[in-house]
Parts: C-alpha cells; structure tokens; sequence
C-alpha cells in the first residue's frame, strides 16, 4: 500500500507492506467479522440462524441480544449486570466505545420517552434534500401522483442518469424508517437504467414530499402486546410493460410496525385472486422468519399470527384443498401458504 | 458651496483629495465657458489640462450634465416620497440639499448599467458593501438624548427626520421635528414606513450651517477625470465621504460561543425570511428535551473535513492522526519495505470522522487511514469477502420488544 499522506520515510519509493487487514481492503469486513464473531462465540454467545449479524445469549440469570452492523453494535438485555460486563469485556479485546443508550445508530435517530421510542433519520432527509438542493422547495403532500406519463419510448432518455440513480439509493435507505415512502420509491426504482424527464419530475415530487415532514419516522409504543398482526395486499396488472401486479404488505407486533414491503411481483398474475395468492405466499415467508427471530430473541409466541387479506378467493384458495381450472398452473412455491396455514403459523382473517 | 468663488478652493481641495485617498493625479478638467473655471495657474501648477466645451454646447459636456440630469431625479423623487406640504417649502429647499446628497449616496450604491451593472461603491473601494446601513430618506426616527444632559424624567428619545450621512462620522444625520435641530446621532431607532409632517414651530433656525459636508459633490459635478479612474470616479470620490463602516467580521459574542443558539440555522441557509417555505417551519424542535435537542444540534452543525489538505491545519485532527498511526504501528499492521518489481501498491486515503456522545457533546475527533481497496483484483489480492450485515427489519424488531419491555 502507498504510504499515507503525512507519513515520511528516508527513501523514497517505498511502500507499506500489509501484515494485517486495513479499512476499505476488500476483505477488511470479513476478516473483523470473523474476529468479532470468535470472540463472541468465547463468551458464550450464539449466532443466530434468521439473522447472522444477530447474536444472542441466554443464561439463568438473564438473555442477552447482541445486534453487530460491521463495527456499530447494539446490545440489549434484561440484566444491566450482565450488559456492563460485555462492555468491559468486548473494550477490553477491540477498544470500543461505549455510547450509552442508543440515540444515533446508522443514522437513525432514536429518541425516547415513557410512551415509547421514536426512530427517524431526520439528519439524513435533510442531508438528501440540502445536496438535491430542494430544501426551499414547496413541500407536497403527497409522494406520488397516480396519473403519471412513464411510457418511456416516448420522451427522451435524461442525461443525469447518476443523480437519479443516487437520488434513488438514497431514499432507498430512507424507506427504513418511511414506509409512506415505500411505494414511490419502489415504482421509480424501476427505471433506474433509463430515466425520463418524467421520472426525474417524479423524483423531485417525492423529495418535496419529504422536505413536509423530515422527522417523520416510527414509533414502537411501550404499552403493546407483541403479537403478529399482518396484512397483506396486491393490485393487478398495474405496470403498464410487463401487466405484472405489486404485492405490498406490512407486519405489526402489538401496534409497532416492524416490516413492510413493495414488491413488483416476477410472473404475470391471470387474476387479482392469484396476485392476491403471491402476496400471501411472500408474507407467509416473511411471517416466518420474523417467528423464528422472535424466538430467538426469546419471546413467546404460542399464539398463531393474524393475517388479513381481503380477497375472498385468495382466502379459499389458502384454505380449502381444492383444485380448481384456473389455479392448477399457480406454482408449487406459492403453496407455501397453504402448509403454513396448516402448520398454525398464522390464522387467514378477513378485513371487515 | 454657498457661492461660486468657492470653486477654486473646492477645486483644489478635490485635487489634492484623489492624491491622498486613491494616488491618482487628475489629468483632465472638461468644463463650460464659465468663468468660474477658469484658473490658469492653478491648472498650470498641478499639470492639468483644461478642456472646454463650445460656446452654447453643452452636449460636449455631456458627461457631467447627464449626470447633473440623473443626480436631480433622483432627489426628486425623493422629495415627493416625503410628501411635504406647502407651508414648508422653505424647509423643502434645505431638505434638498440633503436630498442630493442622499441621492448620489444612493446612486453609488446601486448597481449601474454603465458598469455592467456593478456597485461602484465597490469598484472604488473593492469591498463589499454592508446594505444594511441603508435608511429610507425622511423617515421617522428616534434619536437618543444625550444622558449627561438629561435627568430622570427627561425623555429619553428625540422625534427625528432621518436625512442621510456625514462624511467621517459613524452616526446618522437627523432633524429634530420640534426644534428644526440638525444633528447627528449614532443611536437611532428607525421607523422606515412611517413619514411625519414637522410640528409647528415659533423661531425658525437656519439649517443652512450643517451644509458644508455638501461641498464635494457640488464640486464634483463639474469636474470630469479622464483615463485615471474612468468616468465613475467623481460620483464615487463622495463615498469616501460617508461614514467608514467598520469591516470587522461580525460574529455572536464569545460568551456564546458553547451554545447554539439558531438549531436550524445550522444545516440551512440564513436568509430564511426569502424563502417562501423555509424547511425550518417542518422541523418541529420544540417538544425534544435538552439532551435530545443538544444531540441534534451538535450532530448538524459541526463538519468534518474531506482532504487531508484541509485536516492537516487543524490540532485537533493531526492528533487524531498521529494516535491512528500510532494505533497501526502497535498492532504491527505494516511494515515499510520497497516495492517488489512488477506490482502496483494499493491507494490509501484519510477520513475524518467526529464522534459525539449520547449528550451532543463532541466525543473525539476520529481519523481513519483506509485502504482503497476497489483497486484490488479478485483472486489475486482477495478470495472471500463476503459479510454479514444486519437487516433492518431486525433493527426496527429489536427496538420494538425493547420498547415493549421496557
């Protein structure tokens, strides 16, 4: 590696040579990944199987959940004894720093209060709008319109595909704490390869939207139960190239939103029942993995998850074991839904 | 000027004046036939030329009447803003002059077409002007009595006209609506939408004396400089006339200096007052508590270098340098050879990066040496790379059972 800026040697020309990993080495990240997980697994920790960067650890005396993003790391648990002792000891093998109680995590502001804790990532909007240069613009109130022009043969690709691009990725990251944002960004994430003035105008819209209400995010009320309440829904045909539908769902715990969704669906649905079947298919997925970390985190949950759909036909399709002319050629992973039903994984409710 | 024999002094006094504040030399002196020009000597003895226009010409002197035209409009228009009644028209006379004088203090003030429409305020001085400065001409003020003339229950204001700027003094001339007193005061309060008639008043003073500091721009007039300072110079050389202001940066006082006082202020630009939706009305600040808002102000405002060039002048940084450099050595990170022939070393670059407590309070400054590791080549420099990184969702679900068990 070239000497780096400030340091001075006698010779010229020469170069340092690399016994140990550096920051930005392409192996940087795995080789203190594997590091930081060695020294956990010493201390008794478990890494788990739904989430690898989570490690947990449950002894008599208490459980511990220790969350790693590359050298941020989160710990919580029930014992305070037991977290100020993975403090000493992980300070004493890589220096850490101790933050105290979390308020800034991968730019996610996490503010408090006897009601509850606040995520948004208010500094990030802003930083998104100041470099967009949209932070005089006028605020709007809503991310998208619905009776957008995105034929793309007709207008002329932009040239600026970079700023869309980075316009795009960086809301990308935003939708963490924003699903409102979700659907707009999932749309005009789509053309990517060739933005339009349209797209670009579409951009901006959401920018305005977001310049309303910068400190908007998600709150997880401390009086709230932790059972899974799903809902699940899906259009038809709505992309106007490929006639493909979008799947969209969320996943409360008590009142605490914790996961969501946008997705183009990848086959072209025949009904708005089969699109309405995918969408069941992929939160069946995701309500199962949420189920297998929440035990992971020690939380019982013995009670089936409510899943509302309200789509009757989906419903029957999930529940009934009939084969019918028009579901014989839906596909064997979508039945996914119908085993999970089975198993008790989640009740098929209707929204009233 | 009270009469035109003053003109020879002025003249001179103008000479002398374009010497001492800019060194240039007047070259040239374009004038009518009048007599009051006409000084030979005093021409032969600074090396002036004297150029006059035909008898009845005075398109040759364009220059200056067109100027004279401009001048005149202005304070014209100035007049009728104050809307003077006719029982005052004597005081509108003595109100002109300062009028004119205000005009052209105005006109170098504004951008001119001539110029491509830069300030000649700041072509002449090259400096920036301060606009705040700037009042409306005859508008209601109030100027502070004096307080070792005053008792206790003296008024402690005195209701004023606002007319223009001396030369030399940081103050503001102001005429006294009760006792016709022309004065000049530094602290005023300013009503700039509101314009008063004078009260009536037995015994009129005579104004007339505070009208010396109008002497340069009547001179000026007529006195066009050639090649040395362009055409712009005799309407500027009134500038040096006003009042310097003091060019000082201005900041919060230092006993601030710990606090953030604007939490906005900080990320956005300051004329929010322009904008028509400033990002500050959606950013509501005031339901946080202090550690919170302390938090959120120092992660805002303070930034962090990009370049070495510009962290390499700071203590602060170089430190965090060296203890990054020295936190290398200790773990044997490198060793310094020479390169091996055929190979191509690996870039490494500086990030800066602060660190704040949960308090908002500045932790420590961080400087990171990174390799630039893009420069790498799969299978040759490195095999695996993958690994793993939290979801979001787990993120996000942490949170919510620890909000829960709380």
């Amino acid at each position: 590696m070239d000497l780096p800026q400030g340091l001075h040697t006698e010779k010229p020309n020469q170069v340092c040579r690399l016994k140990k990993s550096l920051y930005g080495l392409k192996q940087a990240s795995r080789q203190w990944y594997s590091k930081l997980a060695n020294c956990l697994y010493d201390v008794g920790f478990t890494q788990s199987s739904s989430d690898y960067s989570l490690f947990t650890r449950k002894t008599t005396s208490g459980f511990m959940a220790l969350l790693v993003y590359v050298d941020d790391i989160i710990l919580a648990g029930d014992n305070a004894k037991h977290i100020s002792e993975v403090k000493v000891f992980l300070n004493r093998k890589f220096k850490i720093k101790d933050l105290g109680r979390l308020s800034f995590f991968l730019g996610l502001e996490v503010t408090r209060s006897k009601r509850g804790i606040h995520i948004n990532q208010r500094k990030y909007a802003l930083d998104i709008l100041a470099d967009s240069g949209m932070l005089a613009a006028k605020p709007c109130s809503t991310p998208i319109t619905k009776d957008i022009k995105f034929n793309s043969d007709e207008n002329e690709p932009i040239h600026e595909e970079g700023t869309y691009r980075r316009a795009i990725g960086r809301l990308l990251y935003l939708t963490n704490t924003r699903p409102d944002i979700n659907f707009a960004v999932q749309f005009l994430s789509q053309f990517v390869q060739s933005p339009n003035m349209y797209h670009h105008q579409a951009v901006n819209r959401v920018l305005r939207y977001i310049k309303g209400s910068p400190t908007r995010g998600l709150f997880f009320p401390s009086e709230s139960n932790m059972k899974l309440n799903a809902f699940s829904d899906s259009d038809w045909a709505s992309c106007n190239f490929t006639r493909r539908s979008t799947t969209g769902f969320c996943v409360y715990m008590g009142s605490a939103l914790i996961s969501w969704k946008t997705k183009k669906q990848n086959i072209v649905s025949r009904s708005s029942s089969e699109a309405e079947y995918r969408a069941l298919a992929s939160i069946a997925c995701e309500l199962q993995w949420i189920k297998t970390l929440l035990q992971e985190l020690q939380i019982e949950t013995s009670d089936s998850a409510k899943l509302f759909c309200d789509n009757q036909a989906a419903r029957h399709i999930a529940q009934n074991p009939v084969f019918h002319e028009r579901t014989k050629h839906i596909k064997i992973d979508c039945h996914v839904v119908k085993e999970r039903l089975q198993n008790g994984l989640f009740h098929l409710l209707p929204i009233k | 000027m009270k009469n035109k024999s003053e003109t020879r002094s002025l003249l001179y006094d103008f000479v002398k004046y374009a010497h001492t504040q800019f060194s240039k030399n007047v070259k040239i002196i374009r004038s009518d036939n009048s007599s009051e020009f006409n000084y030979k000597d005093f021409y032969n003895n600074f090396g002036i030329i004297h150029q006059t226009s035909c008898v009845e010409t005075p398109q040759q002197n364009s220059v200056v009447e067109r100027k004279h035209q401009h001048i005149l409009n202005v304070a014209r228009s100035i007049m009728f803003h104050l809307n003077l009644p006719k029982p005052f028209c004597n005081y509108a006379i003595s109100h002109g002059n300062y009028a004119i004088s205000h005009a052209v203090f105005i006109i170098n003030r504004i951008p001119s077409a001539a110029m491509s429409f830069k300030i000649p305020y700041e072509l002449l001085y090259k400096r920036k002007l301060d606009f705040s400065i700037l009042k409306v001409f005859g508008c209601l003020c109030f100027a502070s009595t004096i307080a070792n003339n005053r008792n206790k229950f003296d008024c402690r204001s005195r209701k004023c006209i606002f007319l223009g700027f001396k030369n030399g003094v940081k103050g503001y001339v102001v005429l006294d609506t009760k006792s016709r007193e022309v004065f000049i005061s530094r602290d005023v309060i300013f009503h700039e939408r509101t314009f008063i008639q004078l009260e009536e008043q037995i015994g009129q003073t005579d104004s007339e004396e505070d009208m010396s500091y109008l002497s340069y721009e009547n001179a000026g007039e007529h006195v066009q400089q050639q090649e040395n300072i362009n055409t712009q110079t005799k309407e500027d050389i009134n500038e040096s006339n006003d009042v310097r202001r003091s060019s000082r940066l201005r900041k919060a006082p230092d006993y601030l200096k710990d606090y953030h006082h604007h939490i906005h202020n900080s990320t956005i630009s300051h004329n929010d007052t322009q904008v028509m939706y400033p990002i500050s009305s959606v950013l509501p600040y005031n339901s946080l508590d202090k550690n919170q808002l302390c938090l959120i102000a120092s992660i805002s405002s303070h930034s962090e270098p990009k370049l070495y060039e510009e962290a390499v002048k700071s203590a602060e940084w170089r430190n965090a340098m060296k203890d990054e450099i020295k936190a290398l050595n200790t773990n044997e990170t490198w060793c310094i050879t020479d390169l091996p022939p055929g190979k191509k070393s690996i870039g490494c670059k500086w990030l800066y990066k602060l660190k704040f407590n949960a308090d908002g309070k500045i932790e420590r400054h961080k400087a990171r040496l990174v390799a630039k590791g893009y420069t790498q080549v799969e299978g040759v420099d490195y095999h695996e790379t993958f690994s793993p990184v939290a979801k979001m969702t787990t993120i996000r679900l942490l949170i919510a059972v620890a909000a829960t068990k709380n």
